[in-house]
């Protein structure tokens, strides 16, 4: 029981132990306010405890604020000693100012991805001071009225009104700037950042203007859409962080929600009293429960897919970036290597050809053979060197090219004829055709092209066992294009080989059987060069054992064919 | 957090804490809450 000189409110009866009587609130008032706390308090604290960034802090501290700010005004409803009134009346100004600072700093962490600058905290600060120190004084409550138990606020609750009408004014005029920001860089955190300054800013309005409202009138009631806002507040704060934080959040979110929907349904129970509306709580009881295991369900699995696509694609970003440096190392050595390699090869080269025109004395016939096959091998590794310089040279982006105009044509032919006699020892035919009706100019670089040509028409030697090699130059003036075609009867290739055919170290798999000695460079060389020069080179076969085409395309410049 | 801003917040709690008391004593102790009805009468 209460002490015998308490003063009381006389407009309640002191239901419980005299200290409260719930007939007083008003029935809306249990039901909404003691959930929206909970609420609050449950998203707050799962946001905390599961992302510890400073935004969440500041969520949770919000949350505890508006919980103790509830609270304090269910006893302003419910309490019969006025002096316990008045304790939680006069409270309630320091919460709602703590609820404002705080509700602004946020929207600022938010926005800015970083702590408030110390100036700016002194600003808040020095906000909250007066009404710290004139939180005991007549200014913030002036008195309580017995008779109706209401309180009769001071010129304190004039200046917290102003604060947050100004606050409420600020956070709309930056959320018109945010939105033009957001036109401009089109970015989604902008679009968020202005989403929150308007809502922000409504929230603190409907605050402000509820509870302003219910002090010049006294119609209290209007007291009770102030929280609802505050929760459709607190709900897109959580939501904000959920959505531009971890994955795993989304779905503690979604089933704090749902836990906080299913409370809220189960505790009509308390105050319904008719079996048509125990019924259809129950339904609605059984839908929530029934809708929330399949969202929680549906949002686990997406949560698992993303987590798992976002460890794949972290794995992958590092493989690649050391695949890069991986193989830029590896170009770097091979540049290195083949630059020492190429000059004892020449020295090998150019003294094998001497001992064999005989520029030491004529040599018996074994040692002739044998000084041959040095120089063979030689001339190969010398070509070998040669492709491993050019891929380093092409991925380090070295590629030199000297473009002149050119004929073609003819140097196709000149080709065919110094090639000729390497296909006749292998006992092939080589012919030469040529039906240009353009000039037949090229621009490009001639070296080069004589390499690619040469590459092409050597491999066609190399991998055909018996036939023929025909070499064709053709054009068409129309499309102003100059064409090198080079058709074999040797081993050919399938049809997924003639794709990979120009991949670095890449040979068809029947070109073991007749030559050994390839890199799987040359080809990969001739379509970087070819390409380079604004061609194109492609190759085609019916498949294995059907021989091959390669073809080589240039740009042709404009001109009549020269009569031959 | 860095000391300026403990320093600040410090402060704040510590007067917090005593406003808040000093309020609890008008309150619950004293009663200090003389009706505006009463002293309009």
């Amino acid at each position: 029981m209460l002490p015998h000189d308490t003063l009381v409110c006389t407009d309640g009866v002191g239901s419980t132990l005299g200290y409260f009587d719930l007939s007083l609130a008003p029935e809306l008032l249990n039901y909404s306010y003691t959930s929206i706390a909970i609420i609050a308090l449950f998203v707050g604290a799962f946001v905390f405890f599961h992302s510890r960034t400073a935004l969440s802090r500041i969520l949770f501290t919000l949350t505890v604020f508006f919980a103790l700010f509830i609270t304090s005004e269910i006893i302003q409803w419910i309490i019969i000693p006025a002096g316990i009134m008045h304790f939680a009346y006069s409270l309630s100004l320091l919460l709602q100012t703590l609820i404002l600072l705080t509700t602004l700093y946020f929207v600022y962490v938010f926005v800015h991805h970083k702590d408030l600058p110390f100036s700016l905290k002194l600003v808040l600060a020095g906000a909250l001071v007066p009404v710290i120190l004139l939180l005991p004084s007549k200014l913030n409550l002036e008195g309580v009225i017995l008779e109706t138990c209401v309180g009769v606020t001071g010129a304190l609750w004039n200046y917290f009104y102003i604060l947050e009408a100004l606050s409420a004014l600020a956070l709309f005029v930056y959320g018109i700037v945010l939105f033009f920001r957001y036109r401009r860089e089109k970015n989604a955190h902008t679009l968020a950042s202005t989403y929150l300054s308007f809502t922000s800013s409504i929230f603190l309005f409907i605050f402000f203007i509820s509870y302003f409202y219910a002090d010049q009138t006294g119609i209290y009631e209007i007291n009770l859409i102030g929280p609802v806002g505050k929760l459709i507040f607190i709900g897109m704060l959580a939501y904000l962080i959920v959505k531009f934080k971890a994955f795993n959040i989304k779905l503690i979110g979604a089933q704090a929600l749902m836990t906080a929907l299913i409370l809220l349904v189960a505790s009509q129970y308390f105050f319904i009293e008719t079996t048509t509306a125990f019924m259809l709580t129950g339904i609605t009881l059984a839908l929530a429960l029934g809708f929330g295991f399949f969202l929680i369900r549906s949002i686990t699995r997406e949560v698992e897919q993303k987590e798992q696509i976002a460890r794949l694609v972290e794995t992958l970003e590092k493989a690649n970036a050391r695949l890069v440096v991986l193989d830029k190392m590896k170009s770097e050595f091979v540049s290195i290597t083949s630059h020492q390699l190429r000059s004892p090869l020449t020295s090998i080269r150019g003294y094998a050809s001497m001992l064999v025109e005989g520029s030491y004395g004529k040599l018996p016939a074994k040692a002739q053979d044998i000084v041959e096959r040095i120089g063979e091998s030689a001339k190969y590794m010398a070509l070998s060197v040669e492709d491993y310089l050019n891929v380093s040279r092409i991925e380090a982006g070295n590629m030199k090219y000297e473009m002149t105009d050119f004929n073609l044509r003819d140097l196709v032919e000149k080709i065919t004829d110094e090639m000729r006699a390497v296909a006749l020892k292998k006992g092939l035919i080589m012919v030469f055709r040529s039906d240009c009706d353009g000039s037949a100019m090229v621009h490009a670089d001639i070296g080069k092209t004589r390499q690619v040509i040469m590459n092409l028409v050597d491999n066609a030697i190399k991998y055909t066992p018996k036939g023929t090699i025909t070499v064709i130059a053709h054009d068409d003036p129309k499309q102003k294009k100059m064409y090198v075609t080079i058709h074999d009867t040797g081993v050919g290739m399938s049809h997924e080989t003639q794709h990979e055919v120009f991949e670095k170290f890449v040979r068809a798999k029947n070109a073991n059987n007749v030559n050994v000695t390839g890199t799987g460079l040359g080809l990969f060389v001739a379509k970087r060069m070819i390409t380079d020069m604004k061609g194109r080179v492609w190759a085609e076969s019916e498949g294995e054992g059907k021989g091959s085409v390669f073809h080589i395309e240039l740009p042709s410049l404009p001109g009549k064919s020269r009569p031959r | 957090m860095e000391k300026k801003t403990r320093l600040l917040l410090i402060v704040i709690l510590g007067l917090t804490s005593l406003s808040i008391a000093a309020l609890f004593y008008r309150s619950i102790v004293l009663q200090d809450i003389i009706s505006a009805q009463e002293e309009s009468n």
